[in-house]
């Protein structure tokens, strides 16, 4: 492996104006020898937690992560074995790091989350067998409640949106089950979120809905390696089973909520669930009242090996091989409907032209929902490329280029789309080949705009 | 009744703004890539980058001086 010196790592905080990042030595990433924050426009470096005992890593869950307030750092250092550590410090460097758990010798493992605002924390410090493991809330002043002591391990966590609650899933060690709760930041009594599992049966995972009002697991809760997808209201308790049927040997394999003007409204999952091995897409509403085919007319040899809902929630882009083993993008609605094929027609064309030997590599849907911006190897075959297709006048049919010609065994690696919806940046060798540089797309006027406009 | 003469300066802005609209119209937005993290010494690469949340600027580690040496930049995006 590669030995890198200097900055091994960053994060960004939420308003946008801070990077935090570590330095080191060596092969391992996560070995800081110094947290430091720096202002994002520029200025001078902060070192936040002076030099680091060797030996001790970033662990845990996130592991780093900045207050939703920006003003305070929360990290885990741990040695590996059964010392690990959460602690927090201004980010303006005014106080040194704190502890916020325990630093005795009996914690295997801390995870961590931020609360949703302000700069409070709830973590997770998982203990030896017996031990007791908990799950801890910090208010913004730093003074901890336990919320939940359990014997055994604390799974995939989560805080609601609204703040209220704490999503967990525990296993305890002398269960079979993996069981959801729901916990309150009064302290008081955990709540059971999932019905009674069948014998051997698991929650796998969960997601939360924006409003705070749902949850939604994914569970062999009825039959045993059979896995679904159920909801439960927060408020109610009120539990809804969203697979109606099930083919023999199908299960759900990923799922995500639908939130429209910041309500859910309902899931949209891929499972083969009308034909075994066959992957398809379906969306049902919250509480299961309505069912919904999002993939029809796909044969049987044809796979969604992926999809993205809307941040509007009006509509699903997927990849699917309609023609077998041939992958490229679709919109439907969330609702149903034969699936429109996307960018499949070059901008100033009028048929498609979509490569026998064409791929999509990988997707993201602009966060106004208005354009979905795509790799894939459309104009040579062995070169990924980046374009965007979207709902701007001429249709999702259509798709423009967004980089220029590459140079030779050039390729796109990565992009991001900036939060205002405005551009992306991309990660390609373009220039030279095997030289990795960054790219900025926006839209921006031609060079004959009259000067009477340029600023 | 009485008309009112407009001056001739106003005659020549209307039809400059007229002019300016027109080109509006006609020069449509496009998209345009721009090279943004600087040149790199030789082996030099881009690794992990990440957008602010104003999205003003992004944010990306690099080693453009030395080779595996990394530094973090931040460039208006």
């Amino acid at each position: 492996m590669t030995e890198w010196v200097g900055v091994l790592g960053f994060i960004l905080s939420p308003d946008g104006t801070t990077a935090v990042y570590w330095t080191g030595f060596g092969e391992d990433e996560d070995r800081p020898e110094a947290i430091y924050a720096v202002p994002v426009a520029g200025g001078s470096a902060i070192n936040l937690t002076g030099d680091i005992d060797a030996g001790l890593y970033l662990e845990g869950e996130p592991g780093i992560a900045i207050s939703a307030d920006s003003q305070w750092l929360f990290y885990v250092l741990g040695d590996g074995a059964e010392e690990h550590v959460l602690y927090r410090v201004p980010l303006d460097g005014s106080s040194e790091p704190s502890a916020k758990s325990p630093t005795d010798q009996d914690c295997r493992e801390v995870k961590f989350a931020p609360m949703p605002s302000g700069h409070g924390v709830v973590y997770a410090r998982t203990k030896p067998v017996l031990a007791g493991s908990e799950l801890v809330y910090v208010d913004p002043s730093g003074v901890p409640l336990t919320l939940v002591t359990i014997s055994g391990v604390f799974g995939e966590g989560a805080i609601s949106p609204d703040g209220q609650w704490v999503l967990y899933i525990e296993d305890l060690y002398f269960s079979g089950s993996d069981d959801l709760f729901a916990v309150s930041l009064d302290g008081e009594a955990p709540i059971p979120l999932n019905d009674s599992l069948v014998i051997n049966g698991n929650v796998v995972n969960f997601q939360v809905s924006d409003d705070s009002q749902f949850v939604v697991y994914k569970a062999d809760q009825d039959v045993d390696e059979r896995f679904e997808i159920y909801s439960v209201n927060l408020t109610t308790l009120a539990r809804h089973d969203l697979i109606d049927s099930m083919v023999a040997g199908g299960d759900v394999l990923d799922y995500q909520l639908v939130n429209y003007l910041s309500y859910a409204i309902g899931v949209v999952y891929r499972a083969d669930q009308l034909v075994d091995e066959k992957i398809d897409l379906g969306s049902v509403t919250i509480n299961g009242s309505a069912a919904y085919h999002l993939s029809p007319g796909m044969p049987d040899t044809g796979d969604v090996t992926e999809f993205e809902v809307m941040p509007n929630g009006t509509g699903v882009i997927l990849t699917a091989d309609y023609m077998d083993e041939l992958f490229n993008l679709w919109l439907t609605t969330t609702t149903g409907g034969e699936p429109k094929p996307v960018g499949t027609i070059k901008e100033g064309s009028s048929v498609a032209d979509w490569p026998l030997t064409a791929d999509v590599v990988d997707f993201k849907i602009g966060p106004n929902s208005s354009y979905v911006i795509f790799m894939a190897n459309l104009d040579e075959q062995y070169v990924t490329e980046i374009y965007m297709a979207g709902n701007i006048g001429s249709g999702w049919f259509y798709r423009q280029k967004i980089n220029p010609p590459m140079a030779y065994e050039g390729d796109v690696d990565s992009f991001l789309i900036t939060p205002n919806s405005q551009g992306l940046v991309y990660r390609a060798d373009q220039d030279t080949d095997g030289v990795w540089e960054l790219y900025s797309a926006f839209y921006r006027y031609p060079q004959y705009m009259p000067i009477l406009f340029r600023r | 009744m009485t008309t009112r003469q407009r001056s001739p300066k106003y005659f020549w802005l209307t039809v400059l703004v007229s002019a300016s609209l027109l080109l509006i119209a006609a020069a449509a937005p496009i998209l345009m890539a721009l090279k943004i993290s600087p040149p790199p010494v030789l082996e030099g690469d881009v690794y992990d980058y990440d957008i602010n949340s104003t999205s003003q600027y992004t944010v990306f580690m690099s080693d453009p001086l030395i080779d595996h040496v990394m530094e973090l930049y931040s460039v208006p995006t």
